[in-house]
């Protein structure tokens, strides 16, 4: 087990893996940066990343953004117990509050895509709860507004749905 | 895949109930009403699952306030239940003592006793009034319903458990009358009550024809004078723990050298009881009557239908642990309420655990045509309180 693991950190930095978009764009990251995402690094157990990895449901510049959270956060796992790292992480919390504040709706919400298909748990995280806090305290009209969502409820329907929980629809 | 084309509903359905189990508790009820696909979402058993995970289990600590009014002394009490900033108000500006019974299915059960009095009356003006009920608080439907007891004036019952009924989640209160006897409560009569719809108390025979499936290694002289025998439940019996749609005691059975320990199971759905042999344990740390074994909720698995030989494996039993008095006092309230939540927090007979995970997961369960709305005070914004309406007999 720790031969294993010293190996690991030895070429973890090294090694690179080549990420291809659904639009063809190519980027090269480090095993240690690309292995955040789940099923790449299952990918990189099973030896299965030498020709590339190709992801046919991300966006070039959608992975672009995932790169670079990828890049921000690969220090997270590999330098534990590391002195400087106290400091950035205030500058990470930061770079991660901008990252999803600045984002349109279908942005954000092919990010989320590409996180939930990645399997990058943080991203997925704090994606998830920026949609989250944007519901919140909506009313059942608000958020059909805000997420363009097509009401296929009938009146009567959505009046017995009303009805039975009142508790929740009183202002 | 066009970026205008890109929206919410085009996410995968586990990712939708991720986003929704982080609302909170109304926003997710109003969720039900955006479309057919986020009520699915909502109603789906995996999502109480994702819920779980985002869910902290609460406290409701309830404290009392007293205020004065006017000469002769009035006084008005509140009940204060903090973290959902909820308030009791009583029918009439007199002394009220009052209980924290437990909390059930997310359901807060406060015992309150009017009196016209407090203190000495100086004056000596007025007979002493009393009066008793039961409120009980949804603190997640901001329900409320007051529930008599089944003898009003001098009743000196308890309450010793409450459910919501497996299949039509419309809560009940389960209500034990007799006498209390060192520490212990020698129940005589069992009575239940489903909550609105003007409904009574109704007697539960304490046991039928379990004895039998219980006694198989007793003589038959025994068995006849075990079924005469009364089962003692602790005072304050509101020790219960929920598992699988049954409620559990540990009752004792008997007095003297013929006492016996007991667990008395109360199946929901049938209305009916029975008992279990009680796990043994380790007698030379006292033992005694102030038995100290209890069942934890982690012990889920015991078997539901278990009739005999419930306590097999050395694993099962060790589940049930000696537990301190302050320990016990907190796994009465609600067993499986996460420590982190309570510790620092110091429990008195005010305070109530209360799973918030579980009454948001329960927002069904209903007290029918009893439940009130809580009219919600507006006086702080920033820390918005909750007032029960005052009943309305008395009011």
């Amino acid at each position: 087990m720790a031969a294993a693991a010293a190996e690991a950190t030895i070429d973890g930095g090294g090694k690179m893996i080549i990420l291809i978009s659904a639009d063809g764009k190519r980027f090269e990251v480090t095993e240690a940066v690309a292995s955040q995402s789940q099923l790449i690094s299952n990918m990189i157990e099973d030896d299965c990343t030498e020709n590339g990895v190709r992801l046919p449901n991300v966006d070039g510049d959608i992975l672009t953004m995932v790169v670079d959270y990828c890049n921000m956060h690969a220090g997270d796992a590999a330098a534990d117990g590391d002195t400087t790292k106290a400091s950035s992480t205030e500058e990470l919390k930061k770079f991660d509050a901008e990252l999803v504040q600045a984002l349109e709706n279908p942005v954000l919400f092919k990010l989320i895509l590409a996180a939930n298909f990645l399997n990058i748990k943080s991203l997925l995280d704090m994606t998830c709860q920026r949609v989250a806090d944007m519901m919140s305290g909506k009313t059942p009209e608000q958020m059909r507004e805000t997420f363009s969502i097509e009401n296929d409820f009938t009146p009567e329907e959505e009046a017995a749905i009303r009805q039975e929980n009142a508790w929740a629809f009183d202002d | 895949m066009d970026a205008d084309e890109m929206t919410l509903a085009r996410l995968p359905d586990e990712v939708i109930q991720d986003i929704l189990a982080r609302l909170p508790p109304r926003t997710i009820v109003r969720c039900l009403a955006v479309c057919k696909a986020w009520r699915s979402a909502v109603s789906a058993p995996t999502f109480h699952r994702a819920l779980a995970a985002h869910r902290q289990a609460a406290v409701v600590k309830v404290t009392s306030e007293l205020a004065y009014f006017g000469k002769p002394w009035r006084y008005c009490k509140a009940l204060l239940l903090d973290t959902f900033r909820g308030r009791c108000s009583p029918p009439w500006r007199h002394h009220a003592l009052t209980w924290v019974v437990g909390s059930w299915d997310g359901v807060v059960c406060v015992d309150v006793e009017y009196t016209s009095r407090f203190g000495p009356d100086l004056d000596n003006t007025q007979p002493e009034r009393r009066e008793r009920e039961f409120v009980l608080w949804n603190p997640l439907t901001r329900a409320c319903a007051t529930v008599p007891p089944p003898a009003p004036g001098g009743d000196r019952g308890v309450i010793i458990g409450a459910y919501a009924h497996p299949a039509t989640m419309r809560f009940h209160l389960l209500h034990a009358a007799g006498e209390a006897e060192r520490g212990l409560f020698a129940a005589t009569a069992i009575r239940v009550r489903r909550v609105g719809d003007g409904g009574a108390w109704r007697e539960v025979p304490l046991l039928e024809q379990q004895e039998e499936e219980d006694g198989h290694d007793d003589a038959n002289m025994q068995l006849q004078r075990r079924r005469r025998t009364i089962i003692f439940l602790r005072m304050q019996a509101s020790q219960s723990v929920s598992l699988h749609g049954n409620l559990h005691w540990m009752v004792q059975r008997g007095s003297g050298s013929t006492a016996r320990l007991n667990v008395l199971v109360f199946d929901t759905a049938r209305e009916r009881f029975r008992l279990m042999e009680a796990p043994p344990w380790d007698d030379s740390r006292g033992g005694g009557e102030g038995r100290k074994a209890w069942p934890c909720r982690g012990s889920s698995s015991c078997p539901a239908s278990a009739s005999s030989a419930p306590w097999p494996s050395p694993r099962r039993r060790a589940r049930w642990r000696d537990v301190g008095a302050r320990r016990r006092r907190l796994l009465r309230r609600r067993a499986g309420v996460a420590q982190g939540v309570v510790d620092g927090v110091r429990l008195s007979r005010f305070a109530a655990l209360l799973p918030h995970r579980d009454s948001v997961v329960r927002h069904d369960v209903s007290f029918g045509e009893a439940s009130r709305l809580l009219a919600q005070n507006r006086e702080t914004l920033a820390q918005p309180r909750e007032s029960l309406t005052t009943p309305q007999k008395l009011a």
